[in-house]
This record gives C-alpha cells, structure tokens and sequence, in this order.
C-alpha cells in the first residue's frame, strides 16, 4: 500500500517537475521583455520556514541564510525547571540559494545529535494574474543519527541505521495581502525502527497558513496529521502556533509547539508531546541572511 | 546548460536517496548475548550503570541541577530515575535525554535495586 502511494507521489513530482519547469524557467526567459513576463506574486510567508515545516519561500540566488532554530522544555515541567526554561534543544543550519529556485541546506540538532541535509526545488511559482495559482515547492532531505548506539545492538549497526530520508511537495498560495495557506503532503522513511510494531514508512499531510496582522507581524499555524495506517504507537500529530516578526534583514519566529525536533522526521513521527496534556514547548527561529552577491 | 545540470543534479539525488532506504529492526540486531544478565540489584551495578550513562550531565549537577554522584544522591533519586528511563524515547522526559534506551538487563538490575529498598552494597 504505502510502496503504491511512494510512487503516486513521485511519478507526480516527475511529472509535474518536467511538464512545468521547462516553460518556467527557459521558455518564458527566451520571451525577454515581451509583455507576458509573469509577474509572480508576492512572498506568502516570511520565512523559508512556516513553524516547524519549510514553506515555498527560498533563499534567493547567492544568499545564505543562517538559522538558529531553539525548542526549550515542556511547559509543564513545573517550577523546578522554571516552566521548561532550564532544558533546551536546538538546531545551527545554513541555507543556501544556488538559483532562487534551488535551494540546499545543512544542519545539526542536539536532538539525538543528528545532521542534516536537503535540497529544495521550487518548480512552480504563483503568478499575479492567476495563471499559476500555486507555488510549488519539492523538498527532500535526509538525516544521520550520529548518537552512539545501544552496545547490544553496536556490533550489527550499519551507517543506514542512523539515516533518516524525508520527501515533501509543499504546496502554497497567497489569498491575499493578509493570508497565505499551505498544504505539505509528507513520505518520512525510517531506515531502523524499534521493532516489528513499528512501520518503516509514514505519510502525513501537513495544512497551515499564516494572517498578516500588520506589516511586520504574522500568526502562523501549522498541523501535520499522520495518515492513520502508518502512524507509529505512540505517535502525536504535531501542532503549532506562532508569529513571525520580521525586522530588518532579521525573521523572528515565536512559537509554541508540542514536538520539541526541528527536522521532518522528528517533528512529523517522533513527536510524544500533548496539548491537553500541557508537554508545550516554547521556540523560536532566528534568522540572518548574508549575501555573496 | 546549467539549469539542465542543475536540474539533473536534482533528479540524481532523488534516485540515490530512495536507494538508500532500507527496512531493519533494532531487535535484529541484539547481539545474542553470550553470558545470561544478572539482574540482582546493587549499588555497585547501579552506580556503574550511572557512571556510563548519566554522568556526563549528572556527575556535577551541569543539568537541572541534578547530581548523581554519591549513594545517597542516586538512591535518593532511584524511583524517579527508572520512571524517566523507561518512558518511550521519543517522550520529552526521556532518560538519558538525546541518548540511547538502557539495556533491559541494565534497567532490571536498578528495579531489583529499588525492590530490595536499595541497599548500599
């Protein structure tokens, strides 16, 4: 079942790519100044991430962007832990724009000490007249575990244990000035699972959005909800609420979320944290983009 | 040219990385151990388990304060520690944070412990 929707999903993404990236890049750069240029329609988030989830924006052409992503502690840790404050987890990442419609990026968490890498490919972008409605982004990146493993299981442990392999198309329009929405359908393959109850591949769909309340400020909201046949025992679908301030060259996202990782695999299949339960961990991004024009 | 490069770059890393999936489980690959575990219980045992596994935080109380150095300390701490260490892993309170599960043999011999009232033997 699950290998039938892994090549639904990609033979689209193939397809979709060669059908529409042809027109959009050269053909209409052959037009030069003819009068159906598109004109594309303005940026739907504010940063090249939503909450948790990237959204369509990219890093432009020759920009790096470096990206300090923070999760603390459960908010119902208590007192003790001064509300979470005392525990952190967090993750460095550049991203980089080799064209502003390619993207790659590296990054490491100290959630389970884990690196990681991706490449993004924005294949569609939404035009002002409407002739594209959506902007439409691939995504897919792989992580490595670098935490040592279990002594009973190090002698047998092979490097493709540690990885982790994520694929996303991630689909936005801009309604409007003030709201812009996003649907990111998600495969997350895990190369090592605890045991047999455990499913190797699973599949999301992640829905959010964001309202612009003024100029510089944004709430955003973000839910991934597992496809229930490959949702693993234990697992919580993601849920997260947060605003974007944007000053300067400078992106700062606030947020509250229940998953304390910051990559595909943590966020979309490993998240344990419940709202009703209070496990709510307060984060944020920061963001500084450099420029090697 | 270059776009088509880039482009075939793109669909390269695509095809390698779904090459790279694979499907194994962690209870393939226990070793079969050669000597069955003793799971009697003692403060020794436990403070070598300790010592592996949490001291790198908790030896001079770097995280949340919490130190597990002397007897006291741990046999103090025993109930919550165990509690914490068999959680699932992927809970926020997990122990040993961002580090990996203790071996059924290791979290028996810290139950027997606790069972026996924790002795310091």
């Amino acid at each position: 079942m699950i290998n039938r929707y892994l090549s639904l999903a990609f033979g689209c993404l193939f397809t979709l790519g060669s059908a529409f990236a042809q027109p959009a890049n050269d053909l209409l750069n052959e037009l030069g100044d003819e009068p159906n240029v598109p004109v594309y329609a303005g940026p739907a988030f504010k940063g090249t991430r939503l909450i948790q989830g990237h959204s369509v924006q990219m890093v432009t052409k020759k920009h790096l962007d470096f990206m300090i992503q923070h999760r603390f502690g459960a908010l119902n840790s208590g007192a003790y832990n001064f509300y979470g404050l005392d525990v952190a987890t967090i993750r460095l990442g550049f991203d980089y724009g080799l064209t502003d419609n390619l993207n790659i990026g590296v990054g490491r968490s100290s959630f389970q000490k884990t690196l990681d890498g991706y490449v993004k490919w924005r294949f569609l972008r939404q035009t002002k007249d409407n002739k594209m409605p959506v902007s439409v982004v691939a995504f897919a990146s792989t992580t490595v575990k670098t935490l040592t493993p279990s002594s009973n299981i190090k002698d047998n442990y092979q490097f493709s244990d540690r990885m982790v392999h994520a694929a996303q198309l991630i689909i936005a329009r801009k309604f409007s000035e003030r709201l812009s929405l996003q649907l990111t359908p998600s495969v997350i393959h895990n190369n090592l699972v605890a045991d047999n109850s455990f499913t190797h591949t699973q599949l999301a769909c992640g829905i959010g959005g964001r309202i612009k309340l003024n100029r510089s400020i944004s709430f955003n909201a973000e839910w991934f909800p597992q496809l229930p046949d490959s949702k693993n025992p234990g697992s919580i679908n993601t849920l997260s609420l947060g605003f974007d301030i944007e000053t300067g060259g400078h992106v700062f996202q606030l947020h509250f979320t229940n998953s304390q990782s910051m990559i595909e695999k943590g966020f979309i299949t490993q998240t344990a944290g419940k709202w009703d339960k209070g496990d709510i961990f307060y984060g944020f991004n920061i963001s500084r983009t450099f420029s090697f024009d | 040219m270059i776009k088509r490069l880039l482009l075939l770059l793109v669909a390269a890393i695509i095809v390698m990385y779904f090459m790279g999936c694979t499907d194994r489980y962690e209870t393939d690959l226990v070793r079969k151990s050669t000597t069955p575990c003793d799971s009697t219980g003692s403060y020794l045992k436990v403070q070598a388990i300790i010592n592996t596994n949490c001291s790198n935080c908790h030896t001079n109380g770097v995280s949340s304060g919490l130190s597990y150095k002397t007897y006291n300390e741990v046999s103090g701490a025993a109930e919550r520690i165990y509690e914490r260490c068999t959680l699932p892993q992927s809970n926020s309170q997990f122990m040993p944070q961002n580090g990996n599960r203790l071996t059924d043999c290791e979290l028996k011999v810290i139950k027997n412990w606790i069972d026996a009232g924790t002795p310091n033997n």
